[in-house]
């Protein structure tokens, strides 16, 4: 797909600057709702007695952390569509070898029958590569090596996980990935990522469960960060500061607070420094993407770690110069090498509105330089000054915190954190018509959400508070749900009761079971009169 | 009675228990008049008496030191009484009378100033004793109150401040005290401090270092991060000399009668102690202005404190600037002094100038009345006060000339200060942060770079040799450069370092040390200091002092400075028992552990430091290696252990234990086989390596840092250099992990 450009000839289209990239993890610490890597692929080695590479295939309703449902939608189309939002349409999803089969399937079936998201914007290209096993359970630090190895990465990126959804509260997000874009691209930042306050995830309180807390530092005036660190790390009663970092960032904020959103937006600067051989040692090391960030950023204030990178060539920002002043109507026209032809062509279409549609804001430097520009004008030297003063204030890497306040901002890479998630993202959806077809005494409270389908299920005199119900579910008279999360193809008996509970696919539960704060995996048959609390419910495999 | 009355009554009982504000003015500057030299008043010992004679203005207190041709005190009691201050105790120690006069002649002292003065003499030699004295006389109300550092000067509102502070008072009732700060554009001072302040102001942790050596890592208490609290760490802060202070603060400093200033004693006493459960907050100057609802009213607050010629500068060009507006030169000065006439590029004039037509006065200066200035002279960046001449062809740049000062033709000032009526001859050249006293006369010719000269002779008495800087005709004496007398007169381990005078005096360019834009060759001369230093925490003072000044002193100082250094018999003792003990074990074959505890016995009983130990044991266990490389291995593998029991896991010391062995077969070992035995000293390398005496992180720390390529001269340097391969070979095991000490090295 690709965008008019006033600015180049159709035939030499520049290639995007961004590539999004989609990592889809086994999500560990979803059980029960995902089950072990090993359960599964052990379970598949039982029934089909061969070498497992399609181990979901065997079972109905076999989950993958990417896919689960999250309030009608898969979880990983979330993702996709902010991408997609934010006008960046080079998708690239990675995927450990083991999940590739379900995700390939999702992602072609996705790409037939096109998202319902508001956006009119065209279908994103979505690439999918499965990363060998080995390498997928080094951790996404290894993954990106490995991609950047492969070459699949070779310009900017956009780094997000499957499982990270952002709820703007207002009609007009401060923050979004398109905002986040703008930042990287007008700071030419070597990274650039979102934090988010811990209270914006909804998991204040479940702290000891939660994410671990993280000390993350940075200038609140140029809003660089400084350092990531897990507490753990410091054993003592005290944390230690390096007055290297006071010399350079003389007010910068410490704070437990804020968490990582795993969103990183880096250079392709980056790439080099993450292939290097001097720095392979540390980064094989490496299992969260979190540490490399927090390298990357200890560079930029460390003694003798600029060097490390090659922070900008002044050739970069040359370019952005000339991307610039490419717009302007007092400079000379940038296309000096291709011809007059082409110039007056160039002129033609500059009479078109510079809306955002067909800004080539999504242009890859490196193409800039390639094939248009060799031969730019002169007025190129006198710049390169201003430049070089220039290289020395912006750049590096920024970071910026989604405050509360801004909305939910979570990732749905624990139990609780998928839950939150789930009730975050009904916001997102736009209202849906109230039922008409439901029998009589069904009480539904307005912040809950049923797919279409489930509708006709309903017996006489449910009550649904709070709750999310997937497509295919049926539930029986009399039954009564609170803060209740259920996945598909749940049978929900009579006069059953369920407060704080998450139901996984192709669930049972007789009648006049009662149960509280449970989790439930799939395939799970809950008995009748059955007293549970507090409980994970899994089947169990041999 | 009516129920207005009633009213009226109840008002009145409002009133009554309104206190006025109160504020504690220190006139003395507890040290600062030192950097001053002959134009105030030097600090005697108590048993000095003061000279009768009138020598100029070096009789002068510190207090009275003119800023703008008005007295520092003047200044500080003006900002006081425009921020609403009803009643100031100055405490005096120094120059009493001379205060008292001063007083008695100035606007303060009228019927009609809104401001009550009380003159109190005291012995006080700190804030402390101040503080301590408040206490025990009971003169103050019991309400927040001041205590303000003569030499502040600031727009700020600190009434408000104050009442913001006792607001803040009635909701935590533990807060004690509120430390006034502002941001510090350029560094005065030579004190490197930290504070840690929570988003709502209140000081979690402080930590104050010189600037040299400085700290390398600052330490927060875990448990103010802890829990999702934010916190900001703030290097870049500044005291202005002001505190708000509660009721309990006087006597806190009563019942710690260690304490002697609020920084660092006062606000770290209270932040640790977990007794005393007091907290402090931080007012911080020109951040808060958004809250404040004065904020359009005024301009931008700011606020500083005159301490050493560097903050005297620096606050001489903010009030030129307008920045203490509304005290400004041409509008407002302190006792309503005479205005000025603000022209162009913020200069200033006074009323009856006698200017040649081709003298050129640019950016920021101010002229007295009756200054006269000679022909294609230039003033730059300069304060003449009344009555200055200048001749022709002078060039008066960054200096300050008090009243009545004379400079003849063809001279140039630059970067310092000239007392009242000093009289410069034709063709001299002041600079550098020179200090010339009052009535000294600088005779034709004369070129003083960073000296000082008085009309008192110095006290040390040591100036003859210089006799020739003072041209003929002079009058006054040449000091003894100012770093010389601070390590002369000080005890070695108070030896502050001298580059922090260097940069806290008048005309130093602070440009590539002040934080924030520091280029990386300041930040490496900063982390080399502050590397060595700590790895001379233990090692004995002389020492410390010769490895933290790496420029003075390329050599480490060793053995030889060590042993016939070690000036107490007890240190001699412990080397003889030192030797017998290791003798016995290397004979009898005791065991290392066994070893290691007798050495730190003897440590212990003779309290010698572990490096002093390590200077000992290393170059015996060399000699024991017989002939050398061969027999090192052996011996290494055996003895080893005893010199990692030295190291304390400190990679400091690893590094040290290298540069031992490494002086040790450059300059003894090569000395008895006539050649550079590099094979013996990887051996030694490899030796130490394996017995855990040094970690690769040390290894690679002693190969980066300056001394390993200076220790032992040509032939240490060839050991350094062969070990080039070995090293490589370890880095190839090593896992670099965490390089955080790395790093840090790479900027040697």
């Amino acid at each position: 797909m690709s965008l008019p450009n006033s600015l180049f000839s159709m035939t030499s289209l520049p290639k995007a600057q961004f590539r999004a990239v989609v990592t889809c993890g086994f999500g560990s610490d979803l059980y029960p709702l995902v089950e072990p890597e090993s359960a599964i692929s052990s379970d598949e080695d039982g029934e089909t007695g061969a070498a497992a590479h399609h181990p979901v295939h065997g079972r109905k309703h076999g989950q993958t952390k990417a896919l689960l449902p999250v309030a009608g939608k898969k979880m990983v189309d979330w993702v996709l569509e902010r991408v997609e939002e934010a006008g960046v349409f080079d998708i690239l999803v990675l995927t450990p070898a083991s999940l590739a089969a379900p995700m390939g399937h999702h992602l072609r079936a996705r790409r037939s029958a096109p998202s319902t998201s508001s956006s009119s914007s065209p279908t994103a290209k979505v690439e999918l590569e499965e990363v060998p096993e080995d390498i997928a359970r080094r951790g996404c630090v290894n993954i990106v090596r490995w991609a950047a190895e492969k070459s699949f990465i070779k310009t900017d990126f956009i780094l997000l996980p499957c499982d990270l959804l952002l709820s703007p509260s207002g009609a007009n997000p401060v923050i979004s990935l398109a905002s986040l874009l703008d930042r990287h691209r007008n700071d030419d930042n070597l990274m650039t990522t979102l934090f988010s306050e811990r209270a914006a995830g909804g998991v204040v309180e479940a702290r000891k469960d939660g994410p671990p807390e993280i000390l993350t530092i940075y200038d609140r005036k140029s809003s660089t960060l400084l350092d990531i660190r897990e507490m753990d790390e410091y054993d003592e009663d005290e944390v230690p500061l390096r007055t290297s970092l006071l010399a350079r960032f003389p007010s910068p904020t410490l704070t437990t607070g804020l968490l990582p959103t795993q969103l990183y937006i880096f250079s392709s600067t980056i790439l080099p420094l993450i292939l290097s051989e001097t720095h392979s040692r540390r980064i094989r090391h490496m299992d969260n993407i979190r540490d490399l960030a927090g390298w990357i950023s200890r560079l930029s204030w460390r003694n003798g770690g600029r060097d490390a990178i090659t922070y900008r060539a002044k050739g970069d920002v040359d370019r952005e110069d000339g991307l610039a002043m490419g717009r302007s109507t007092t400079q000379p026209p940038v296309l000096g090498s291709s011809g007059k032809g082409d110039a007056k062509s160039v002129f033609g279409h500059e009479s078109m509105p510079q809306t955002g549609a067909n800004t080539p804001a999504l242009v890859s430097r490196g193409s800039w330089r390639a094939n248009e520009f060799a031969g730019a004008g002169a007025w190129r030297e006198g710049s390169a000054q201003t430049a070089a003063g220039k290289a020395a204030g912006s750049g590096g890497c920024k970071v910026v915190v989604w405050r509360a306040a801004d909305g939910w901002c979570g990732r749905g890479n624990t139990v609780a954190g998928w839950v939150e998630m789930n009730r975050a993202a009904l916001k997102l959806l736009p209202p849906s018509p109230p039922p008409t077809n439901t029998p009589s005494g069904v009480f539904i409270s307005p912040d809950s959400f049923l797919h279409p389908s489930v509708y006709p299920n309903l017996g006489e005199k449910v009550g649904i508070k709070r709750c999310i119900i997937g497509k295919g579910c049926f539930i029986g008279k009399g039954t009564k749900l609170t803060n209740v999360v259920i996945m598909e193809n749940v049978v929900i008996g009579e006069n059953v009761k369920l407060d704080n509970c998450v139901v996984s696919n192709g669930v049972q539960i007789r009648d006049r079971a009662t149960l509280k704060d449970c989790e439930m995996g799939r395939d799970v048959i809950v008995d009748t009169d059955a007293q549970v609390k507090n409980e994970q419910l899994v089947v169990e495999v041999e | 009675m009516s129920s207005k009355a009633q009213g009226a009554a109840l008002a009145k009982e409002d009133t009554k228990t309104e206190h006025p504000l109160q504020a504690i003015l220190l006139a003395d500057a507890w040290g600062e008049e030192q950097r001053w030299g002959p134009l105030v008043r030097r600090k005697r010992t108590d048993d000095e008496e003061y000279e009768d004679k009138e020598v100029g203005g070096e009789q002068r207190p510190w207090c009275l030191l003119p800023l703008l041709d008005t007295p520092l005190l003047a200044w500080t009691l003006e900002c006081l009484e425009t921020t609403g201050v009803q009643q100031v105790f100055i405490f005096v120690r120094d120059g009493v009378e001379e205060v008292r006069a001063w007083l008695a002649t100035s606007a303060f002292s009228l019927p009609s100033s809104p401001i009550s003065i009380v003159l109190r003499p005291t012995k006080a030699s700190t804030p402390g004793d101040v503080l301590r004295e408040v206490d025990s006389l009971q003169i103050l109300a019991p309400a927040d109150y001041l205590v303000v550092q003569a030499g502040y000067v600031g727009n700020v509102d600190l009434a408000q401040k104050v009442k913001d502070f006792t607001e803040r008072r009635k909701k935590d009732p533990a807060m004690t005290m509120s430390c006034v700060v502002a941001p510090s554009e350029s560094r005065t001072t030579s004190t490197f401090a930290i504070h840690a302040v929570s988003t709502d102001a209140q000081l979690f942790h402080y930590e104050q270092s010189s600037l040299f050596p400085s700290l390398k890592q600052a330490r927060l208490p875990r448990e103010a991060i802890e829990g999702g609290k934010e916190i900001h760490v703030r290097a870049d802060l500044e005291s202005i000399g002001v505190a708000i202070c509660s009721v309990e603060v006087a006597p806190l400093f009563t019942e710690n009668f260690d304490y002697q200033f609020f920084y660092p004693d006062f606000v770290n006493g209270l932040l640790t102690s977990d007794l005393l459960g007091k907290t402090i907050c931080c007012t911080i100057i020109g951040e808060d202005e958004t809250t404040e609802t004065q904020a359009s009213r005024r301009s931008a607050s700011w606020a500083a404190v005159v301490g050493n010629t560097r903050s005297y500068d620096a606050i001489s060009k903010a009030i030129l600037s307008r920045k203490a507006y509304p005290l400004a030169p041409d509008e407002n000065m302190p006792e309503n002094g005479h205005r000025y006439e603000q022209r162009r590029g913020r200069v200033y004039y006074g009323k009856d100038l006698d200017l040649s037509r081709t003298c050129a006065i640019s950016s920021t200066s101010l002229l007295g009345s009756s200054v006269t200035i000679g022909a294609s002279s230039t003033i730059t960046r300069s304060v003449l006060s009344n009555s200055v001449t200048i001749g022709a062809n002078c060039r008066i740049i960054n200096s300050y000339l008090f009243a009545g000062a004379v400079v003849g033709d063809g001279c140039e000032i630059r970067d310092s200060v000239l007392g009242e009526g000093a009289r410069i001859e034709t063709g001299c050249v002041v600079e550098s942060g020179s200090l010339v006293a009052a009535g000294a006369v600088l005779g034709q010719g004369t070129k003083l770079v960073g000296r000082r000269v008085s009309l008192e002779e110095p006290v040390e008495g040591d100036a003859e040799e210089e006799e020739g800087i003072l041209g003929p005709n002079s009058t006054g004496y040449l000091w003894p450069a100012e770093t010389e007398v601070s390590e002369d007169s000080d005890d070695d381990e108070d030896a502050p370092d001298s580059r922090n005078y260097d940069v806290t005096r008048l005309g130093s360019h602070l440009a590539s040390l002040s934080l924030g834009n520091s280029s990386s060759s300041s930040l490496s001369t900063l982390s080399r200091a502050s590397s060595s230093s700590s790895l001379a925490s233990d090692m004995s003072d002389a020492e410390a002092t010769s490895l933290s000044n790496p420029t003075d002193a390329p050599v480490i100082q060793g053995l030889e400075s060590l042993m016939p250094d070690a000036p107490s018999t007890k240190q001699s003792d412990f080397l003889s028992e030192c030797r017998q003990s290791l003798d016995r074990s290397f004979a009898e074959g005791h065991t290392v552990d066994n070893a290691a505890i007798e050495l730190k016995t003897l440590r212990m009983a003779s309290n010698v430091p572990l490096g002093e130990v390590r200077q000992f044991v290393i170059p015996y266990i060399l000699e024991r290696c017989g002939e050398g490389a061969k027999d090192a291995s052996a011996v290494l593998d055996r003895w080893g252990g005893l010199v990692a029991n030295l190291t304390g896991d400190q990679e400091e010391a690893m590094e040290h234990c290298l540069l031992i062995a490494q002086r040790w077969i450059a300059e003894v070992w090569a000395k008895e086989s006539e050649q550079v035995d590099v094979r013996f000293f990887l051996r030694v390398l490899k030796g130490f390596y394996e017995t855990d005496v040094v970690t690769d992180e040390a290894a690679f720390g002693w190969y980066k840092s300056t001394e390993a390529r200076s220790v032992g001269g040509e032939k240490g340097r060839a050991l350094w250099a062969g070990s080039k391969p070995f090293l490589e070979a370890i880095a190839e095991d090593s896992d670099d992990e965490d390089d955080d000490e790395e790093d840090d090295e790479d900027s040697n």
